[in-house]
């Protein structure tokens, strides 16, 4: 029975650091996205009140492995086309990152990666230039990537 | 044709799957994303890849490491019944299987090219020393190789759904521990 009580072990000190950590790692996630979601109706303000875009804020309900279930922001930004562009959370446990926002505008996609807390990167898959390529978020890269995402 | 003094054994294709599924642990431990980013560089293809994502991908290596496992372990049991033959042949043994073996060996109609489909060599096997069912089970492997080998563009007719280096092992330590004059495979 050294098997069964090893790993008896093993999964007491799982739920132990889960229940310590996780709600922790989720509280810190959360509070990031409400930070990064204020920055980007602060960026599309002018815009929206111009009559050019139109925001909506849609809340998502995200599953995550350790985490459980939660919700997050996520918004759709529409362009007088009718394009639209959706910034959705992903992830906060993602490889090689603190938590992971998409830009979706099917077929595009532009990946945003908080690489280290509080520093969101655009990462793009550049394999040209030997694997991934990190360009700051900044108003000037977020407009960049909503006109690329938009045209 | 001259017989190559290296060939892999299945002993060692078995120990590179080992090792491959040791390395495949490691990548979970070492990239696993609910583990410290600092131990991922920024070349890395999973680089971004939720939980979910890199479970699928771990699933997707484990899985064509799988097929190509058993296409080198089949290829490395065709080696040794093809070894054999050319022994049984040179050497002129007089077991009653050698002897089946160079008879079907001279009026083979490929016998010239020095290679003979395994297909055709197993057949000779069942005929000669019986163990119908241990020698189908490695037919039906031979045509999964075939499958595997080819592409993969047609709907794999085996029978053995999927097959992975471990069953493909014990399929192969069944015929060999039957079959007159090879060394077994050991247990793994």
């Amino acid at each position: 029975m050294a098997a069964k009580e090893e790993l008896l072990k093993d999964l007491a000190q799982q739920k132990e650091f889960s229940e310590r950590s996780a709600p922790e790692q989720l509280a810190e996630w959360r509070k990031s996205l409400t930070r990064l979601f204020r920055q980007f109706h602060d960026w599309l303000a002018k815009p929206v009140a111009q009559g050019l875009l139109k925001a909506e804020e849609v809340p998502v309900s995200i599953q995550e492995k350790g985490l459980g279930r939660y919700e997050a922001p996520s918004l759709k930004v529409v362009a007088p086309s009718g394009e639209a562009v959706y910034i959705v959370p992903k992830a906060r446990l993602v490889v090689g990152g603190y938590g992971r926002v998409d830009f979706e505008c099917s077929p595009k996609k532009a990946m945003l990666v908080q690489r280290a807390p509080g520093r969101w990167e655009f990462s793009e898959l550049t394999p040209d230039r030997g694997g991934w390529s990190f360009r700051e978020l900044t108003e000037e890269s977020f407009w960049e990537t909503l006109r690329y995402l938009l045209s | 044709m001259t017989l190559a003094s290296t060939a892999p054994q299945p002993a060692d294709i078995l120990r590179y799957y080992g090792w491959s599924l040791e390395a495949l642990e490691a990548l979970k431990k070492v990239l696993g994303p609910s583990l410290d980013v600092r131990t991922m560089g920024p070349t890395s293809p999973f680089f971004g890849m939720t939980a979910e994502q890199f479970d699928r991908a771990l699933a997707e290596l484990r899985e064509e490491l799988d097929h190509q496992v058993v296409l080198m372990l089949t290829a490395s049991f065709e080696a040794v019944f093809q070894t054999d033959l050319q022994n049984r042949i040179k050497r002129r043994k007089r077991d009653s299987a050698s002897k089946a073996l160079r008879t079907w060996w001279k009026s083979a109609p490929r016998r010239r090219e020095k290679w003979i489909d395994l297909g055709s060599l197993l057949d000779v096997w069942k005929r000669t020393v019986g163990h119908g069912q241990v020698i189908g089970k490695m037919k039906s492997l031979l045509l999964f190789r075939h499958w595997l080998a080819h592409g993969r563009y047609w709907n794999d007719k085996s029978g053995l759904r999927d097959v992975d280096p471990f069953s493909a092992w014990e399929i192969g330590r069944d015929v060999f521990a039957v079959l007159p004059g090879f060394r077994p495979l050991p247990a793994r």
